[in-house]
């Protein structure tokens, strides 16, 4: 019964843990991505107009 | 005379018992409710299919090294090779759009999980060995090649029981979460709308896959085989440059591997194995884990609406198990009955897709405790 006690208290742990992690990574991705949007939105607002 | 009774001792029919007999009724029940009841009848009927071969007296095909089943079984199952192609399919079929517009809803595929882990345990208390607990503990899960996959490797013996009680209680969604649901939220509560998620555009769409097959595999690394052809799966569908194989992955390769996967696993129900006691506790264990995971999804949800501005709708925790896409129905379902404009079905497919990883984070973590 020890043994399981330990497997139940590391599982849910390492299930949560994963979750987190993965929580963790979406906003950083999400993060990354707007940053690298509004950079390449930043450089192409100079260029607009210059056909006139 | 003595020799027809010895050609009639060559054919089968000398060697029917009753338990084969309970067997056939057994594999003829499911088939029956896979063509006339349509409950999960892509698994459910080669199941059914296979229970009768595998009773029929000296067919011998589950006879090791020799029988066409048990080669089925061994290079398919045993191998991990069916499970981890099924997720392929799975992966290139699923859309992890609502999970990135709303990640905090990962954490109820998780909450959904403590029904495993609870369940695991009460099996140890029914006399269940730790790998056995932990095969009938992963049903509440609610995800059929995950529960196969872990049998497969932990508790052989009741794999056929599990993947049955997996896939029945699957198709029994609709009629086992509702009052589940009902009885651990109020009207009101029921009533909350979401508050709408963000726009997810390819690229974000396609870096998931990506990332979190890195997070998840370094972690968990006896995931690897179920995760990796998942995320891999869903590169294909979200890259947007492979729509053959994206195709192929969602639609013959599935198909074909469901055929394998169906008939050797209900091969392994013979009468010897399965009409024993503890496959009933198997059942109803089994079900205690589906009501309880169901719990523990709806109450997680309750528990971050105490630490949260945006409230969640409660009922989306019941998704968090991982019958994709029927919990997500089942919640919308309940959803509008409490408020007809309340459209949950996108939101719920969030926690329902976190259901699917959390599961198989779970199953890598009873493997890696409790070895191959």
């Amino acid at each position: 019964m020890d043994d399981g006690v330990g497997v139940f208290l590391v599982g849910i742990l390492g299930v949560f843990t994963g979750m987190a992690f993965l929580y963790l990574s979406i906003k950083l991705t999400g993060a990354a991505v707007s940053a690298l949007a509004s950079r390449k939105k930043s450089r192409e607002a100079p260029g607009q107009g210059g056909g006139k | 005379m003595n020799a027809l009774y010895s050609l009639f001792q060559a054919t089968g029919l000398f060697h029917v018992t009753p338990g084969l007999v309970v067997m056939w009724i057994i594999g003829l029940t499911l088939i029956y409710l896979a063509v006339g009841k349509s409950y999960e009848p892509l698994l459910l009927l080669p199941i059914g299919f296979g229970i009768i071969l595998v009773n029929l007296p000296l067919a011998g095909l589950m006879t090791p090294h020799e029988g066409l089943l048990w080669k089925f079984y061994e290079y398919g199952i045993h191998w991990e090779i069916i499970p981890p192609v099924i997720f392929l399919g799975l992966g290139a079929l699923t859309d992890f759009g609502p999970l990135i517009a709303n990640p905090r809803l990962i954490f109820l595929g998780a909450g959904a999980q403590a029904g495993v882990y609870i369940t695991f345990f009460a099996a140890q208390a029914f006399g269940f060995d730790l790998k056995a607990a932990a095969t009938i503990g992963l049903i509440g899960g609610a995800d059929g090649p995950t529960t196969i996959f872990l049998a497969s490797k932990l508790a052989p013996s009741l794999l056929g029981a599990c993947a049955v009680a997996a896939y029945s209680y699957m198709a029994l969604v609709p009629i086992i979460q509702p009052p589940v649901m009902k009885l651990l939220t109020t009207a009101d509560e029921r009533k909350i709308r979401m508050a709408k998620g963000r726009k997810v555009g390819k690229l974000e769409k396609t870096l998931f896959p990506i990332v979190s097959t890195f997070i998840i595999i370094l972690l968990v690394p006896a995931s690897a085989p179920l995760i990796s052809m998942f995320m891999l799966g869903n590169l294909f569908r979200e890259s947007g440059v492979v729509d053959r194989l994206n195709d192929a992955a969602q639609n013959e390769l599935m198909n074909i591997v469901t055929i394998f996967l169906g008939v050797p696993v209900g091969a392994t129900m013979n009468a010897e194995n399965f009409l024993r006691p503890q496959v009933i506790f198997v059942f109803c264990l089994g079900l205690f884990a589906f009501v309880v995971s169901t719990m523990t999804g709806v109450i997680l949800a309750k528990l971050m609406n105490l630490f949260s501005k945006n409230k969640i709708n409660p009922l989306l925790g019941a998704a968090g198990v991982s019958a994709v896409p029927m919990a997500a129905r089942v919640v919308h379902q309940v959803g509008m009955e409490a408020d007809k404009k309340n459209y949950l079905l996108m939101y719920a497919m969030g926690p329902n897709v976190a259901g699917v990883i959390g599961t198989v984070i779970a199953a890598g973590i009873f493997l890696t405790l409790l070895g191959g």
